[in-house]
């Protein structure tokens, strides 16, 4: 006798029900939190050390930074003197909620006002799983081309912010800014999309401006 | 990659069912997936075969991806399972 059992349940519950306690912790903490993600080489660590360095008199910062191998990220963000969480997946393509749990209970929490974890540089798997961090950044960069969005929806989709970096390499590079924004703008009309250089800092105050805007709403 | 992660969660949840209604055998598993997840119906029933090949309840099953219109949610559901008795 053949029958059909109706399950209507989520292939990643056990991560999403994780992912719900990760974002209570923080919550009940006030603390504003960033899960970036990108690509390889997009320059996600230079973003969150010039972030650093420009709010570090304001703001007192965790990080958990995510890597397949190595401590390299960690070591280059050692010199702020901030409590940093080092996660190596030994392998796995993205961080899972897990992982995030157990990087925040090896914070001080009482002494972090901004969160920012660092996910395993992928365009694809990131994505799919949610983490309970409060603000999906992806940053992109002008060196990978400008069909990113139409190539990796998902991760487009589910951010919040798009960082578009590397903007001071635009006069040697084919890259069509406004095919890039119409593309992510179609896809996600509610998306914020800041252009900026973390190595130059062009543009950079658009972001920081931004994040004290999200720490007033967070304290208000 | 992720792949072994979400077939890992499906077993979980589907054996847990299955030995609470007595299957002796599965035949299909039905998802619903966002349609603009990675996820590939051809990678998820290479890795499950190759996992439970010797497994007589489960070596004949099949899963099947249905994709879901909206696309603003990140949607992984199983749907429903087909079973013998």
């Amino acid at each position: 006798m053949i029958k059909i059992l109706r399950i209507e349940e989520s292939l990643f519950s056990e991560n999403e029900k994780i992912a719900n306690e990760v974002s209570s912790i923080l919550k009940e903490r006030k603390i504003l939190s960033f899960n970036i993600m990108g690509a390889p080489g997009s320059g996600k660590t230079t973003f969150i050390e010039k972030t650093i360095e420009m709010l570090k008199n304001d703001f007192r910062f965790g990080i958990i930074e995510g890597d397949v191998e190595g401590k390299y990220d960690s070591e280059k963000l050692e010199k702020f003197n901030i409590p940093i969480v080092q996660i190596n997946t030994g392998g796995a393509c993205h961080l899972e909620a897990n992982m995030v749990k157990n990087g925040i209970l090896n914070l001080p929490l009482e002494n972090i006002d901004i969160l920012i974890v660092e996910n395993i540089g992928n365009l694809i798997c990131p994505a799919e799983f949610p983490i309970g961090i409060e603000k999906n950044i992806v940053v992109s960069s002008i060196t990978e081309g400008e069909d990113k969005v139409e190539k990796y929806p998902l991760m487009f989709k589910i951010s919040h912010i798009c960082i578009l970096n590397k903007i001071d390499l635009l006069p040697y590079i084919d890259f069509n800014v406004k095919k890039f924004e119409d593309e992510l703008k179609r896809l996600s009309p509610q998306i914020n999309f800041i252009k900026l250089s973390s190595k130059t800092g062009e543009n950079f105050n658009q972001w920081i401006e931004f994040l004290r805007k999200l720490m007033k709403e967070k304290r208000s | 990659m992720h792949e072994f992660s979400v077939i890992d969660n499906l077993f979980k949840i589907v054996d847990k069912i299955c030995k609470e209604n007595n299957a002796k055998k599965v035949l299909k598993i039905n998802l619903k997936i966002n349609p603009y997840s990675c996820l590939d119906e051809n990678n998820l029933n290479f890795i499950f075969s190759s996992i439970v090949k010797d497994n007589p309840v489960y070596k004949d099953a099949k899963i099947k991806i249905k994709r879901t219109l909206d696309p603003s949610e990140r949607e992984y559901i199983i749907e429903d399972i087909e079973i013998e008795l």
